[in-house]
This record gives structure tokens, sequence and C-alpha cells, in this order.
């Protein structure tokens, strides 16, 4: 089994006396190793189909199955254990905690599942030492330049050595060279861990190491085929 | 407490504006504590520290409570208290707030009328020998001095520590001496100290001798002033651990508001409530502590300092005891406001998934 598997999967939000589609009978399935990215217009409900994928959200029909596990009928709390077991993310804005240095915002991870060892903060090391981080353990986000609190949410989120990685438009704050190599280290790093990686982006000039391009419009997810179509409803 | 301390390094200046409210805060109430214990000391511990377990009064009419100043006990009243099987020791003790005069200096005192030799009157009095309270010895009078309460003159046998009463310092005489005093009103005796075996039935004996018992601890009522001041004084004192906690809430709240994003995240990425708020609840208490640590030793400070000019009491009621309500008081408002925790959604962290 796959691990990640969404099967049918739909989200709809009441509006008025209507609803709104947010995302609209998908099914995905993404193996191990493999990166998968979707792009698609704003409101196209690429971040819901990420929210459900991560256990934050319940689709309103539909299953998902995370590393053999069926989230639909899990409690709150099993979710939260789920998400720090199973899952990594990054977030657009690489979401780092104030208060914490680079290490430290690694090294939390470990904490959450009760791992207080030094061999965990070794692993953090090592994991900023993989992002080309090492000198900059010390540093606050503030002091971290976009792309690197980018790189240290990356080690973050793989900390856990996760079976699933979500990726919430990582390179929307970055130039072109810095939104590159985040994009290759995730690349790399997924097929380094074998994690089944979902990248949501608006991005599409980056496209090397991706395995698999879908393009989400109206909810739905469309062939690939159809990226020019989607390319000039993108970026016109 | 790994982001606890993390948290508390980085908005250190937040946090000390916090503890540093706090402790003033504690000052104030210490402060207080203080002053109320010192001039609780002053008001009954003549009363307090008398060897006895109950005290007898004579019962006030239209239900009121018995009260020292009122109370006036004749000799059928003492003798049926003396012979009630269940009492073991009866002293009868005249009460009376008077006048001394020693050469030119008058002072107030509280004229305490015993019986020489009995477990309540100190060595030395008996007949016109009395023996002084040392808060009259500071004010210069010694043993060997003649003093005069009312019309008679009594030479001073002796010194009794600390005894208070209503604020005078106490001065104790013959019984039937105090008898003679204007103040005495023709009364055998103000109340009876009465020492009583365990299976003692309160109810039964006051019935029988027709008295109102209170226990020595409870006559600490029956003198007005007591009441009066030590009401205000624990009305401020709990209003002052209402606002700490109010104080407390409110920065906790405005910071978890503040922490709202990164809450987020943290349950994004799997930290249970629990984890959350048992973090910012170690958080609060470090602030408490050390806040409540600072005011507490400026007031034990302070204390030493004050206790020679008011009256002013240094020990576990007056500093420990309202250190840890603080703590209580301050604990329970910053976890109401923590509760907000639990309403964080996960799900903001994606900043456009609705």
């Amino acid at each position: 089994m796959e691990p990640l598997q969404l099967n049918d999967v739909s989200v709809t939000y009441p509006d008025g006396d209507s609803e709104v589609r947010a995302v609209d009978h998908v099914s995905l399935t993404v193996a191990a190793g493999e990166l998968v990215a979707i792009t698609g217009a704003s409101g196209s409900g690429k971040s819901t189909l990420l929210a459900v994928a991560g256990a934050l959200q319940r689709p309103t029909s539909g299953s998902v199955t995370i590393n053999g596990a069926s989230v639909d009928d899990l409690a709150a709390k099993q979710r939260t254990e789920l998400r720090r077991t199973e899952i990594g993310f990054i977030f657009q804005q690489s979401n780092l905690i104030s208060s914490l240095n680079a290490l430290e915002q690694v090294e939390i991870v470990s904490h959450l599942r009760g791992k207080r060892s030094t061999a965990a903060r070794q692993r953090a090391e090592e994991l900023l030492d993989a992002v080309g981080l090492s000198v900059a353990v010390g540093r606050r986000p503030h002091q971290l330049s976009g792309g690197q609190r980018q790189r240290v949410a990356i080690a973050r989120a793989l900390i856990n050595s996760p079976a699933v990685l979500l990726v919430d438009e990582p390179t929307s704050a970055l130039d072109s060279v810095s939104g590159g190599a985040v994009l290759d280290l995730i690349s790399r790093l997924t097929r380094l861990n074998g994690t089944s990686t979902v990248l949501v982006t608006h991005d599409m000039r980056q496209t090397s190491g991706i395995d698999r391009m879908l393009v989400m419009s109206d909810g739905s997810l469309e062939p690939t085929s159809k990226i020019g179509i989607i390319e000039s409803q993108v970026f016109t | 407490m790994f982001l606890a301390l993390r948290e508390l390094r980085f908005a250190r200046g937040r946090f000390a504006l916090i503890a540093a409210v706090i402790a003033l805060i504690t000052l104030l109430i210490g402060l207080l504590s203080g002053l109320a214990a010192g001039l609780s000391a002053q008001s009954v511990s003549a009363v307090t520290s008398l060897p006895a377990d109950q005290i007898a009064f004579s019962t006030p009419a239209n239900g009121k409570a018995p009260s020292f100043a009122q109370s006036r006990l004749d000799e059928v009243s003492i003798a049926k208290l003396r012979d009630a099987p269940s009492v073991t020791s009866a002293s009868p003790i005249g009460v009376a707030q008077s006048s001394a005069s020693h050469g030119s200096q008058h002072f107030a005192i509280a004229a305490f009328g015993v019986v020489p030799g009995g477990p309540i009157a100190p060595t030395g009095v008996a007949g016109n020998e009395v023996v002084i309270s040392s808060g009259l010895a500071d004010e210069g009078v010694k043993v060997g001095d003649q003093i005069t309460i009312g019309t008679k003159t009594f030479t001073v046998a002796g010194t009794q520590a600390d005894a208070w009463y209503n604020h005078t310092p106490v001065v104790y005489v013959d019984l039937v001496k105090w008898r003679e005093l204007p103040e005495a009103a023709g009364a055998a005796a103000t109340v009876v100290a009465l020492s009583t075996s365990a299976n003692d039935n309160r109810d039964a004996l006051q019935r029988d001798t027709g008295t109102t018992l209170l226990s020595t601890s409870d006559a600490k009522a029956a003198i007005g002033s007591y009441s009066a001041e030590n009401g205000s004084l624990s009305l401020i004192r709990w209003l002052l651990l209402g606002i700490s906690a109010v104080v407390v809430g409110a920065f906790f709240t405005v910071w978890t508001m503040q922490r709202k994003p990164d809450i987020a995240v943290l349950k994004a990425i799997g930290a249970s409530n629990t984890y959350i708020a048992r973090d910012a609840a170690a958080q609060a208490l470090v602030v408490l502590v050390v806040g409540g640590a600072i005011g507490m030793a400026v007031v034990a400070g302070l204390g030493v300092l004050l206790a020679s000019v008011v009256p002013f009491v240094i020990d576990a009621s007056t500093t420990l005891l309202p250190l840890g309500l603080l703590l209580a008081f301050g604990m329970i408002g910053a976890l109401v406001a923590i509760r907000q925790i639990s309403t964080v959604e996960p799900i903001t962290a994606l900043g456009a998934a609705r």
C-alpha cells in the first residue's frame, strides 16, 4: 500500500443557500520516494486538498489513508498523533517559531514525541547540516534569509522521518535562485528518505526533480496535458 | 518547559514587566499582611495568649454577639462556672479600658483584673502591686516605679512579655483592686477564662451557667476594634489577590493571542493541546514565582525596618501564606487565559486553506 492515498475526496463549504465545492471527487496516490506537484490558480482548492491529506481537516466525503492507516474515523487527538509521527509539513511562509533558533526549531519536533536525548539533538544538527545550515544553528528566524528559513522548515519537517511530506507554496516568498535551491533540496530529500511528497505551488518555472505535475482547477485534479492551458490561467 | 523557557528568554522584556507587576502586588499584599498581623497582635494578644480553651461572656440581650465591652459577670455566674463538672479551671478576668499616669506621662492602658496566684496572673500581682506588659515598659516605666490608674496608685512589681488589648498595653492588677476602678461598673469580672475537659458539652455548660462561651481564638471577634480593622484589611488583601488573578489572566490572554500563529504551527506539526497548555502553565508559574519571590524578599527587608516603627509581623502567615495564595490566584487567572489554546485550529497554519 502506498504511503498516501486519497480516494474520491470532496470538501464542500456552505455558502448562503448553496455550497462551494473546494475539492471535487479527487483521488490521488503518492508512492514512497515520489514527488507530486500540484499547481493551479488561487482558490482552486490546492491548500484545502493539502489540509485534508495532512489530517488537518476532515473531507466531506471520500477517504484518506496515510501509511496504511485510515484517517477518516480518527479523533482529533489521534489525528494530532498521526501528524506528529507520519506527516511532515513545510508551510508557505516557513512558519518558524519566533522564539527558537534554527536548531531548536528542528529539535522541538523530537520533544513533541518525548525524545529529549542527545541523539535527538545530534539528528537535528545532522539535518541542518544536510540542508546546508550547519553554520546558522544558533540563529533565530529574523536572523535568517527567506531561503534559509525554508531550509530550516525542511529540516523540521523531516526530523521524524515522516512517511508523507506536505509542502505548501515553499517558494512563494523567495527569488528564483533561492526557490530553485529549495525545490531541489525537497526533491533530493524525498528520494533520499523515501517520503511521499505532495508539493503545492504556483511556481511552474521549476520542474526538475518533480515526478508528476498535476493541475487543480475548481476543486478537480486535471491531467498534466492541460498544463499549458492552466499555465495561461495562472500567469495571465 | 522546552518552549516555555525559550519564550521567557526571547520575550524577556515583556515577562520582566509582568514579573515586576507581580512583585509589586506581592509587596502590597505582604505589607498589608504584616501590618494586619501586627495590628491584630496589638489588639488581641492578651486574649489569645490566655492559658485557657474557652472564654465565658455574659449573654447579651437581643441575640447579639458577645463582646468584652458589654460583658459583665457576677459572683453567682463565676461560681457556677467554677463548679461545673466539665470545667477544670475557671479564672475570672476583669477587663477595663483605662488610663495610667507615670509622673508627667499619661498612657491609655487596658487594666486586666486577675486573681493573684491564679493560672492567668503573672507573678507579682497582688494587692497594690501590678505587672505591666512590655508596651508600657518601652515607654520608660520600670519595676519599682509607681503608676496611677484612676485614683489608685500601684507599684510596678514586674514586667510581662508582649500583651496588648485593643491597641493598648495591658497592666495586670489584683481583681479585688480592679473591681474598685470606676470602669468596672460594679461587675465581679468581665469574662471567665476556662479550661474544660475534652468531653465537655458546651451547650449544656452555657445553659447551666447563663453564659456564652467562645473559644480563645474566636474571642478575638469579641474585641470591637479587631473585627473592624481585620475585616477591612482582609477585604483589601482579598481584592489584591483578585487583582493579581485578573492582571496575570489579562497578560496571558494577550500573550496567547499573540502566539496564536505559533500555536497553530505547533498543533499542525503534532503538538497536543495538553503539551502546549502545560508549557504555558509552567511559563505562568515561573513568572509568578519569580515576581512573587522578589516581592516577598522586599517585604521581608522592609518588614525588619518597619517593625520598629509600626506594628508589623513577619512570619509564615504574613509571607509564605500570602505568597502561596498569590501563586494560586495568579495560576487561576493564567489557566483561564490558557484555555483559549484549545480553540486554535491547526489548519490556520496553512494560510490559504480557506
